[in-house]
């Protein structure tokens, strides 16, 4: 029992970094985009961080709000300058150009900061925890989690109540409309990114917390969110917090007892969200929360 | 009736060399000698592509300097076979996957264990490698019917993700994380071990053995899919991609052409695999990754979408690229040229290349190759039949 509860609060931190990357994948999903660049983008997010808090020696809240501009202004050039004239193009399309963004940022990062594993990604918990009877809390996890919570009762709150908030989802809906009835495109997919980019640098620094490290693979662990979104119902921004949450307990958890069911194999819970993602779609195919789309013919 | 394309004013009685031409064939409608001309440039063209073709391993066999050439070219024309599948996959039927590099990988772990592990016959290991991965793309096929768009690219990214886990893990088919080794074809007596071979009169190094491989069988896999994309099936892969709804309310059975499309994708998939991996010797499991499938994506965009030509051209292109970049780079100041130097590695820079063309061909041109080849030849021939 123990040990589940102490896998079940790494894996509910865990799941609150993958709940925070599928829901920057969403809104900007939302926005008309597929963004496969997502794991580049919390690249960007977590090394600019690092440098900023260890090289530069700014403090570490400072160091994210500037991370996530850097990284929203990314996205928004990249939106300005390729994607806008693509909005027509299939799904398909976008998704190819984002992933030759996704290598190309990939490289230029590697280039900028090196291959290297970076000894610390800036923040200031480290290993540090503390005991509530036999389980171990560790800080990271709990500020993953505080932070988390706060970012998305904050997101909600705006995506449901805020005029900019009711202009994205407006936008989601119907862009043409949406721009009829004055709502300035520009202006919701500037926000849209700039959330995007909030929630891309966090989720890449608590994803790259002790005892995790901050190297090349972060990216990687972009695409293990992937199914989240899915797994939610694509478009609908609380499946994709309900996804993200579910996959990341499931992780941990099949990450901690698979040494007892040695045919599933090494490293079975860097699959595992894959698994699961495959086994709900062939129940309900178009996730928990997603509804059948209906096609006009 | 002026304002109309030259094709049509070709054809009009009283131009002067209609008359001429429909002496030699008469019919309803006459082919002029401005067609005829075109026609031989097509079979001229033709024969000096068999030649180039044919006379290129030789040319770089011989030679250390550019054996490298022959290897990446030999490279190319067996991940051709591959992209060709693909191509029927994603470029005719619209599926989109970027699962076929476990396709691939499947096929060549089936050679492996039909050739090295029972060590059956090149002649049974090949087809067999095509045969087990096409089962598998059918399981798949079926698994997937429901999913389209970007749940389908999902769910084919997972299967890259479980394909990878179940390689490595498979340690007595796969050599574990380290690899194995993958059989080497052989007929009769001739192989395709390292030692040259005699074949008649010619010498071939083991590079040349798998070009004259490689070569046949993508010559009979390209001209097998470009038929079997004009028969009534490959018909329906089209139509399926272009409105389903509207092809199922022809009579077409979307899930069946959408099924067929998936294991005639995977059994090309899994033979070019299966040569692929018996030409690097060694191969590990993570060898069948993500790149690799957007690489294949990339191939066939790059190509020419929906052509046979195009996946050809885009995989031999792509394959090449870094030894292209690689010769090219010597001269730019920005690319490392020793170890542990500043600057980009010359693999990333042809990584970077290539996500660009990638990119640009998506924005710019997305007929790839193919369609920019066949813009210049349409205003070339216009001009020569002007003449």
């Amino acid at each position: 029992m123990t040990t589940f509860l102490q896998l079940s609060v790494a894996g509910f931190a865990l799941g609150c970094v993958y709940a925070l990357i599928a829901l920057g994948f969403t809104i900007v999903l939302l926005a008309g985009v597929v963004n496969f660049a997502q794991g580049s983008f919390m690249l960007l997010g977590a090394y600019t961080v690092s440098w900023l808090a260890i090289e530069l020696k700014l403090n570490f809240i400072l160091a994210i709000v500037l991370g996530a501009a850097l990284t929203a202004l990314t996205g928004i050039a990249f939106e300005q300058f390729v994607l806008r004239r693509m909005s027509a193009r299939p799904v398909f399309t976008i998704i190819m150009i984002t992933l030759g963004l996704d290598i190309i940022m990939q490289i230029a990062i590697m280039g900028i900061w090196g291959y290297d594993q970076r000894p610390n990604n800036g923040d200031p918990f480290g290993l540090s925890s503390f005991n509530v009877g036999e389980i171990n809390f560790r800080w990271a996890d709990i500020w993953t989690v505080a932070t988390t919570i706060v970012l998305l009762v904050v997101f909600f709150l705006f995506f449901k109540y805020s005029k900019f908030g009711v202009a994205m989802r407006a936008t989601a809906i119907d862009h043409e409309a949406a721009a009829a009835i004055g709502i300035s495109l520009p202006q919701v997919f500037l926000i849209t990114w700039a959330i995007a980019g909030l929630v891309a640098t966090v989720g890449g620094v608590f994803l790259a917390a002790s005892p995790r490290s901050l190297d090349a693979d972060l990216g990687l662990s972009a695409f293990r969110a992937f199914p989240a979104i899915i797994l939610g119902g694509l478009g609908s921004t609380v499946g994709a917090v309900a996804g993200g949450l579910i996959l990341g307990m499931v992780e941990v958890l099949v990450g901690g007892y698979e040494n007892n069911f040695p045919f599933v194999g090494q490293g079975f819970h860097s699959v595992a969200s894959f698994v699961v993602l495959l086994l709900v779609l062939l129940v309900r195919p178009y996730g928990l929360f997603g509804k059948k789309e209906v096609e006009r013919v | 009736m002026s304002t109309k394309t030259d094709e049509i004013s070709d054809n009009q009685p009283d131009s002067p060399l209609t008359e001429t031409a429909s002496l030699d064939r008469p019919g309803p409608r006459s082919p002029s000698a401005s067609s005829n001309r075109t026609a031989w440039i097509g079979w001229v063209s033709w024969l000096v592509l068999a030649v180039v073709v044919l006379w290129f391993p030789f040319f770089t066999g011989g030679d250390r300097s550019l054996r490298n050439w022959l290897v990446i070219v030999t490279q190319g024309l067996i991940w051709a076979t591959g992209a060709i599948g693909l191509n029927v996959l994603t470029g005719y039927t619209g599926l989109a996957s970027l699962g076929h590099s476990f396709f691939l990988g499947v096929g060549a772990y089936a050679a492996a264990y039909f050739g090295g592990n029972l060590g059956w016959s090149f002649l049974l290991w090949l087809p067999l490698s095509g045969i087990v991965a096409g089962l598998v793309g059918l399981v798949i096929g079926f698994l997937t019917l429901r999913f389209r768009g970007l749940y389908l690219t999902v769910v084919t990214l997972g299967l890259v993700a479980i394909g990878i886990h179940v390689f490595t893990n498979w340690k007595d088919l796969s050599g574990g994380s380290s690899g194995r080794s993958f059989p080497a074809p052989a007929i009769g007596d001739f192989n395709w071990k390292d030692t040259v071979s005699h074949l008649g009169p010619l010498d071939l190094t083991r590079d040349q053995k798998y070009y004259f491989l490689a070569l046949p069988l993508l010559v009979l896999v390209a001209l097998f899919t470009n038929n079997a994309m004009r028969t009534r099936m490959g018909r329906a892969f089209q139509a399926v991609r272009d409105r389903e709804v509207a092809a199922e309310l022809m009579g077409i059975n979307a899930a069946r052409a959408k099924i067929i499309a998936f294991v005639f994708s995977s059994v090309l998939g899994g033979m070019s695999g299966a040569l692929f991996a018996s030409y690097l010797r060694q191969v590990q499991p993570d060898f069948w990754d993500l790149n690799l499938s957007v690489q294949f994506i990339a191939m066939i965009i790059i190509g020419g979408i929906a052509t046979i030509s195009g996946a050809i051209l885009g995989a031999v292109l792509l394959t090449a690229l870094p030894e292209i970049v690689s010769t090219f780079a010597e001269k730019l100041p920005f690319v490392q040229h020793e170890a542990g130097g500043s600057g980009l590695t010359v693999p990333d820079l042809s990584r970077i290349i290539y996500a660009l063309c990638l990119a640009l061909f998506l924005v710019v041109e997305p007929g790839g190759l193919t369609g920019i080849f066949r813009r210049v030849k349409g205003s070339l021939f216009k001009r020569i039949a002007r003449r």
